[in-house]
């Protein structure tokens, strides 16, 4: 009951999400099962917003729990949105040109409150060219890198990001693209700094993707990010469908371009899975009844389905390499990695990790 | 004339009748709440002194004077905070 409960108060506020989502108020038990969920699900804003719009009866003692979870999100948002405004002063003190992406700028430009849309890291996109700079500056600020990047050259190449830990130990996302492998190799990564919009935050213009990138993104951190994605990314798909600014016709134009029509379908079916919404408008009815193809399903299953390995990923990306040059140096780049890249990932170092792809490769074929 | 208005550095967000309030710098966050957090939100827009106090007066039912101190010292606090602006 609680899993239904959690899709229909992720899915508060958007159109025709208007009828009480119960009668009375919940008992203890399936109130507190809802609360946890809640939190994990990052959907404190929304709990609060349909209790405060009488979708959902409390108690009293539920009210206040539930005030005070939103609060406690509420607050953590605003220590986020300082750090980043201190991260982007520095790194624009040194030239460098950042993106915010997912959480923050999500909750700035797609919602009509902030406060709606709970979000716990920061999340920053770099040109590739200034990907080394920007990590200097970082580690300037007293970042850590603690996994080993696979080299730098990969990094720049080929790599998505890194994850970073500060001196208190939150995390810190840099990106140079939005996926790794596969569906990241078809991204023309100049048109997302190209497209980029920009929102105020704390007296700053900072700069965020733009609608249709924006989306994209959405779609390609929802449908690939994780096989049980949060209900929190999920609903981001939902709300810039039903109250984006995009323009379909570009969108779609990119995601032939970027061949990601198969990550906005399966971004889509989850808002029909888990928010139990049917989307309308021009981009849901382009994709309705889409079929992925061979190459595309096994690209998305090296993400999310029951083979998603790490070198999974690496096989599944191959044919979304432009040249021969580029896939001889991505295979050069992952088939023999550092050790300490591949500790990180906590895999066994050399020949283990080795026909652990070819087992990959193996089961990818027999589908 | 005294104008009010918000720091524009300052980031809140609103939680039910609630206001969460960073002010700009590492200082720790601040809870606005009843009419604290109501003559935030009434802040909206830079707004006069005396508008705001007789605004206050108005939702309140209380005298003039006592609102007149009460809002003086409150939004004096922020303004040590550099939450709001006085022009």
């Amino acid at each position: 009951m609680t899993t239904t409960l959690v899709g229909e108060v992720a899915a508060h506020g958007l159109p025709g999400q208007e009828a009480p989502l119960r009668e009375e108020a919940l008992s203890g038990s399936a109130w507190r099962s809802l609360v946890r969920t809640v939190d994990r699900q990052r959907l404190a804003g929304f709990l609060h917003a349909a209790i405060e719009a009488k979708r959902l009866p409390v108690t009293d003692d539920q009210q206040r729990e539930a005030d005070d979870l939103h609060l406690r999100w509420c607050a953590g948002a605003l220590r986020l949105d300082r750090l980043l405004l201190h991260l982007a002063a520095a790194l624009e003190d040194e030239g460098i040109e950042v993106v915010v992406l997912k959480g923050t700028a999500v909750a700035h430009l797609a919602y009509p409150d902030p406060a709606l849309r709970s979000y716990g890291d920061v999340d920053l996109l770099f040109r590739s060219e200034q990907f080394d700079e920007a990590l200097e500056v970082l580690y300037g600020q007293g970042y850590v890198r603690p996994a080993a990047p696979a080299g730098r050259d990969f990094d720049r190449r080929f790599g998505k990001g890194a994850t970073l830990k500060g001196a208190d130990g939150h995390e810190l996302d840099v990106h140079r693209n939005l996926v790794f492998g596969t569906f990241g190799y078809a991204i023309e990564l100049g048109e997302l700094f190209a497209s980029a919009t920009t929102f105020h935050l704390g007296g700053r213009s900072l700069q965020a993707l733009g609608p249709e990138t924006r989306l994209l993104h959405a779609c390609y951190h929802a449908a690939l990010g994780d096989p049980d994605p949060r209900y929190s990314s999920i609903r981001d798909i939902a709300q810039m469908v039903a109250t984006g600014t995009h323009d379909a016709d570009r969108l779609l134009v990119l995601a032939e371009r970027w061949q990601a029509r198969a990550v906005l379908a399966r971004g889509f079916w989850l808002c029909r899975e888990h928010l139990g919404v049917e989307l309308r408008g021009p981009l849901p009815r382009a994709l309705d009844g889409y079929v992925p193809t061979r190459r595309e399903q096994r690209a998305i299953d090296s993400y999310v389905g029951s083979n998603r390995h790490f070198a999974a990923k690496v096989v599944a990306s191959l044919p979304y390499l432009d040249s021969n040059r580029d896939r001889a140096a991505f295979i050069w780049a992952t088939a023999v990695p550092p050790s300490r890249f591949t500790r990180s990932r906590g895999s066994d170092p050399g020949v283990a990790w080795i026909r652990r792809g070819f087992r990959s490769l193996f089961r990818g074929h027999q589908r | 004339m005294t104008t009010w208005q918000r720091d524009p550095r300052a980031l809140w967000r609103r939680s039910g009748d609630r206001i969460i309030l960073a002010p700009p710098g590492d200082g720790a966050c601040v809870l606005l709440e009843d009419t604290a957090a109501i003559t935030w939100r009434l802040l909206e827009v830079p707004i006069e002194h005396t508008e705001l106090v007789a605004l206050l007066g108005e939702l309140f039912d209380a005298d003039a004077d006592t609102v007149r101190t009460e809002v003086e010292a409150f939004l004096v606090g922020l303004m040590d905070l550099d939450a709001v602006v006085r022009s």
